[in-house]
């Protein structure tokens, strides 16, 4: 996938998978998602879109919307050109990383 | 043009609108900070400051994401925060931040 972005590499001990981050330059919760990334010692590739060339922008959100069926928002992480999730959700990475559940209080939940 | 020239200038801003609208900025200033400045690049770029976890191309159609967004408001009442998590409701606790869905058409 995404054959047509030079993605900028980020090195780390758990290589295991390919794990692409597609991020806007400006956005709170891409910087979370990467710092995420990094305390996890996890290895990806990540490109911030707002700073390509509007063309190869455009192909890469209908390539990522025809291949997974919803619509590109920020951040989205890709792992194995097979599965994605969209937003920064800390527990739904834990789970798509198949990390362990930090201790995280979600909108609506209790903290008891 | 807004003149967001500097992070301190946008934070203003924010504090500004909070207040006018009745929401706080958000305290975590590990978010906001790159909110802050997300909304001067948006401003340098496009000339308004465009929300800046949303793709956009600075156009015409693009005018209901100018900060704060059209949708912002919905999502307080409904969240406790707006999409990019700059802006908070009175009782929501920053720990609890994260990505929202997009109420945007």
């Amino acid at each position: 996938m995404f054959d047509s972005i030079a993605f900028h590499p980020v090195a780390g001990t758990e290589d295991r998978r390919h794990i692409r981050l597609l991020a806007l330059s400006t956005c709170g919760f891409c910087r979370r998602g990467q710092e995420f990334l990094e305390k996890h010692h996890i290895a990806y590739e990540y490109v911030h879109l707002d700073t390509l060339d509007p063309e190869v922008k455009a192909a890469a959100k209908q390539e990522f919307k025809d291949k997974f069926g919803v619509g590109l928002s920020y951040p989205a992480l890709v792992i194995d050109d097979t599965e994605q999730t969209v937003g920064y959700v800390k527990r739904f990475w834990e789970d798509l990383l198949r990390l362990p559940h930090e201790d995280e209080v979600s909108p609506g939940e209790s903290r008891d | 043009m807004t003149e967001l020239t500097d992070p301190a200038a946008a934070r203003r801003y924010a504090v500004q609108v909070a207040r006018h609208r009745g929401w706080v900025v958000n305290p975590d200033s590990g978010l906001t900070d790159t909110i802050l400045e997300g909304l001067v690049t948006q401003n340098t770029r496009f000339g308004k400051p465009f929300c800046p976890c949303r793709d956009i191309d600075g156009t015409e159609a693009d005018r209901d994401v100018v900060c704060p967004c059209r949708y912002a408001a919905a999502d307080i009442a409904e969240c406790g925060q707006c999409y990019c998590g700059l802006f908070l409701s009175v009782e929501k606790d920053p720990e609890t931040v994260r990505s929202i869905p997009e109420r945007r058409p």
